[in-house]
C-alpha cells in the first residue's frame, strides 16, 4: 500500500510500515496475535475520515485503537491499518452539564480537569482507559450499581461509518467495538462530585452471610459501590484469610469517615489482580453471576482454589486463573447458574458465545448498513 | 585533588560534575568544610562504569569495576559520598560498598545549616536518585518551603537519551517545567540539573543544591 | 520462566510514561519493548529508554524490564548495533578512563548519560 499517502495526510513520523511498530501493535492485553499492515497515529477528524474512504476503496481493514488494553482481543489487527487515537486527546470544551472530548483522551486526565465536577464512569486503571476505548466496549465503573456504564453518560458521539459517513449519533453506537464505525468526538454528560463519602468494610466466614448483605445493600442508593474479595485472593494479597466487603457510601452511614482510610483500603484493593497475577494467575475472568446463585458460584471458586475479587455489586466477578484451558469448566459453570459470559470486558474475539442470538441478529444487521464493505475492526464480535 | 584534614568520608563526584560542572564539587566541598566533615579526594581519574552497563558495555564496565574497585579499596577511607544517582546505586548495589548521597550527607547535619531564606521553591526529584527525605530535609532546614512537583518524571537526560535522543530529550524536560508553578527548581542529581538548566525557560531558575548555599 | 515472559501486556506501564505523553506512540513504551524482546527484535528503540523504573511501578508482575532491555543494549553492542554517540563515549571510556576523555569543560559539547 502507498506509504506516501499516509505521510502527505498525517505527516511522516504519524505512518510507520516499521517491523517494531507492526509487531507492537499487532496484540493486545489478550496476548492474541493478529497482523498488522501499518499503523498510523491520527490527530484530527478529517485524517480519520480519508483513511475509512481510502481503506474503503482499497478493501483494506481498519483497527481503531486506544490504549490497547482489550482482554478480549478488541483491537488485534487481521492484515489491518491500525488507526491509533492516543495523539487525538484534547478535551475541547468543558460546560457546567457536559464535555465534548476527543476519543484518545484518558479518563484520569479528564477527571483532573474538570475540578468541582466529575466524570463517574471510573474503571479499575483510570489512568490507561482512553474515552474511546471506554466507548467501544461500554465500560463499566466501580460506581456502576449507583451511575451505570459509559452507555447511560454518553449524550452524542461524531462517528465514522464503513461507508465513510461521518454523522453524529446517540447512545445507541456505545458498545459496539468498532465495528460500525470510528468514533472521533464524544460528549458527555457529567455530574457534582462526591464530596461526602463513608465505607464499611467487612469481613465474612459465612458466605451466605455475605451474599445476604450483598443482597440487603441492592435498593440502598447511597451505596455505590460494593467490592468482593474472596479468601483465595485475599491470602495472595498477604491479607487475612476471609471473604471480604468494601462498600463505598455517598453518605456518612459507613463506619470509616476518614477519606485517608477510604483511599487506602481502595489502594489495596485495586492492587488485587497485581498480587494475584504476580502468582501466575495472569488470566482474568468477568461473568456476571445473578444473586440468586451468587453462593454457589463463591462455593465453586473456594472448591477450585480460584483467586477471585469484583464488584459483586453488580454481580459481576474477575476470577483469575493460570492458563485458558482452565476458563472451560468456568463457562459451563456460568452457563448451568443462568449467568451471563463477557459481562464487563466485551466481546472482541475471544467471548463471541457470551452474545446473544437476538443481538447477535441485530449487529449483523446494522454491521451490513453501517459498513457492508466489512472493512471496520473485522473479526470481532459478530 | 587534595584531600582535606583527615579523611572521614570519601568525596566522589562522579564524571558529570568532574568534567563538566567541576563548580559543583567546588561548592560542596565548601559546605563541607563550614560543617568541619573531613573530606578525601581520589587523586586518579576513575569512572564507576555505571554509563557504560547501562548502554550494554558490560565487559568494559567490568574492566572499569576492577580498576576502580583497586583504587576504592586502597582508600583509606571507606564512607563514600557521591552527587550522582547512577554512581550512588551502581557503587552500592554492583560493588557493594557503603555509599550516600551528598543531600544524605548534609541531611544529617540539618540543625546546623544556617537559614537563609522564607522563599518557595520546587524540587526535582530525579527518578534516578530515589531519596525522597534528605534533599526535602535539607531545604526546609535553610527555610524553603518546598511546593511539590504534581509527580515524578524523566528529564529526559535519562538512560542514555541526552545523547542518543536530543531533541526527545528536550521536549521531556520541558514536561517538568510544565508542573512546576515557583520561580526556582532546585535539582540535587547533576546530570538532571546540567539537562533541566540547559532547557528551562526564562521564568523558571534552576538550581543545583549547592547553589542555594552561595548567599 | 524467562522474566519478560512475565509480561502479561497489560498496558498498565502506560501510566504515567513520559515518552507516550510526548511520542503518542505504543513504541516506546514498556510493554511495546517488551514484545519486541519476545521476539528477539534488536531495534534502535532500545536506545531510547530511561532505563529506570518509574512505569514499572504500576506493573502487576513485577517484570525488571529496565535489566530486559539493557541485555538488549548488551545484545546490540554485540551486533555492532549501538549508537554513535555511545560509541565515542565509550571509546573515550577505553582511552582515557573517563566519558569526556581529555576535553576540558568548555570544550565539553556533549553530555553522556
Amino acid at each position: 500500500m502507498n506509504l506516501t499517502w499516509f505521510e502527505k495526510l498525517v505527516g511522516k513520523e504519524n505512518v510507520s510500515d516499521e517491523i517494531i511498530d507492526k509487531e507492537i501493535y499487532s496484540t493486545d492485553g489478550s496476548q492474541i496475535k493478529g497482523r498488522t499492515d501499518k499503523v498510523t497515529w491520527v490527530t484530527e477528524t478529517k485524517q480519520v475520515h480519508q483513511i475509512v474512504l481510502y481503506a474503503r476503496r482499497i478493501k483494506k481493514s481498519v483497527v481503531p485503537r486506544g490504549a490497547g488494553t482489550s482482554l478480549v482481543g478488541s483491537v488485534i489487527p487481521f492484515d489491518s491499518i491500525i488507526v491509533d487515537f492516543t495523539k487525538m486527546n484534547k478535551i475541547e470544551s468543558i460546560a457546567k452539564d457536559h464535555v465534548i472530548v476527543q476519543p484518545g483522551v484518558i479518563l484520569k486526565d479528564l477527571n483532573k480537569a474538570l475540578k468541582n465536577k466529575f466524570f463517574p464512569i471510573i474503571p479499575e486503571n483510570s489512568s490507561v482507559h482512553t474515552i474511546g476505548g471506554m466507548c467501544g466496549i461500554n465500560s463499566s465503573s466501580i460506581y456502576e450499581k449507583r451511575f451505570g456504564k459509559m452507555k447511560n453518560w454518553v449524550q452524542e458521539v461524531e462517528m465514522i461509518d464503513g461507508n465513510g459517513r461521518l454523522k453524529k449519533y446517540g447512545p445507541e453506537v456505545i458498545g459496539t467495538e468498532g465495528i460500525l464505525g470510528l468514533i472521533t468526538k464524544i460528549k458527555l454528560k457529567i455530574t457534582d462530585k462526591i464530596h461526602e463519602k463513608s465505607m464499611d468494610l467487612l469481613k465474612f466466614n459465612k458466605i451466605e452471610e455475605l451474599v445476604e448483605k450483598v443482597a440487603s445493600l441492592k435498593n440502598n442508593k447511597e451505596a455505590i459501590a460494593i467490592e468482593y474479595i474472596n479468601p483465595t485472593a485475599s491470602e495472595l494479597m498477604d491479607l487475612e484469610k476471609k471473604h471480604y466487603l468494601i462498600i463505598e457510601y455517598i453518605d456518612l452511614e459507613g463506619e470509616i469517615k476518614d477519606n485517608k482510610e477510604i483511599e487506602r483500603i481502595w489502594n489495596i484493593k485495586k492492587t488485587a489482580f497485581a498480587k494475584i497475577a504476580s502468582q501466575e494467575f495472569t488470566i482474568m475472568e468477568d461473568p456476571y453471576i445473578p444473586i440468586y446463585n451468587m453462593a454457589e458460584f463463591l462455593y465453586w471458586l473456594e472448591e477450585k482454589g480460584i483467586p477471585c475479587f469484583g464488584p459483586i455489586g453488580i454481580s459481576v466477578l474477575h476470577p483469575c486463573f493460570k492458563d485458558r484451558e482452565s476458563i472451560q469448566e468456568l463457562n459451563e459453570t456460568v452457563k448451568k447458574l443462568n449467568g451471563n459470559l463477557g459481562a464487563k470486558f466485551g466481546i472482541g474475539l475471544l467471548k463471541k458465545e457470551a452474545l446473544n442470538e437476538t443481538t447477535k441478529q441485530e449487529l449483523i444487521r446494522l454491521k451490513q448498513e453501517f459498513d457492508p464493505s466489512k472493512i471496520l475492526n473485522t473479526g470481532k464480535v459478530i | 585533588m587534595a584531600f582535606l584534614k583527615s579523611k572521614k568520608f570519601l568525596y566522589f563526584p562522579g564524571c558529570v560534575v568532574t568534567s563538566v560542572l567541576p563548580e559543583i564539587s567546588e561548592n560542596y566541598e565548601l559546605i563541607f568544610n563550614k560543617l568541619n566533615l573531613d573530606i578525601y579526594r581520589i587523586s586518579q581519574n576513575i569512572c564507576c562504569g555505571s554509563i557504560a552497563h547501562s548502554n550494554g558495555y558490560t565487559k568494559d564496565f567490568e574492566n572499569l569495576k576492577e580498576r576502580a574497585t583497586e583504587i576504592f579499596l586502597n582508600s583509606p577511607i571507606k564512607n563514600i559520598v557521591t552527587n550522582s544517582s547512577n554512581c550512588l546505586w551502581t557503587l552500592a548495589t554492583k560493588y557493594g560498598f557503603k555509599v550516600q548521597h551528598v543531600t544524605q550527607l548534609l541531611a544529617k547535619f540539618k540543625d546546623k545549616l544556617p537559614v537563609m531564606y522564607d522563599e518557595e521553591v520546587s524540587y526535582y526529584d530525579a527518578p534516578d536518585l530515589k531519596i525522597h527525605d534528605a534533599p526535602r530535609e535539607v531545604l526546609q532546614a535553610i527555610g524553603f518551603d518546598i511546593i511539590e512537583l504534581e509527580k515524578n518524571i524523566i528529564c529526559g537526560a535519562e538512560g542514555g537519551m541526552i545523547q542518543n535522543v536530543p531533541q526527545l530529550s528536550i521536549k521531556l524536560a520541558k514536561e517538568v517545567f510544565n508542573m512546576c508553578n515557583t520561580k526556582k527548581l532546585i535539582v540535587a542529581d547533576p546530570l538532571a540539573y546540567y539537562h533541566l538548566k540547559k532547557n528551562s525557560p526564562k521564568n523558571i531558575q534552576v538550581l543545583e543544591l549547592s547553589e542555594v548555599f552561595n548567599r | 520462566m524467562a522474566d519478560i515472559d512475565k509480561c502479561i501486556l497489560c498496558g498498565l506501564c502506560r501510566q504515567d510514561s513520559s515518552l507516550l505523553k510526548i511520542t503518542g506512540k505504543e513504541t516506546v513504551t514498556s510493554r511495546g519493548k517488551a514484545i519486541l524482546i519476545k521476539k528477539g527484535i534488536l531495534d534502535k528503540i532500545f536506545f531510547i529508554d530511561p532505563m529506570n523504573d518509574i512505569t514499572v511501578a504500576h506493573c502487576p508482575t513485577n517484570v525488571e524490564i529496565t535489566e530486559e532491555i539493557r541485555k538488549q543494549r548488551e545484545k546490540m553492542v554485540e551486533h555492532g548495533m549501538e549508537t554513535k554517540p555511545n560509541r565515542r563515549m565509550i571509546e573515550n571510556l577505553r582511552d582515557f578512563g573517563n566519558p569526556y576523555g581529555e576535553q576540558k569543560k568548555q570544550e565539553i559539547k556533549e553530555v553522556f548519560s
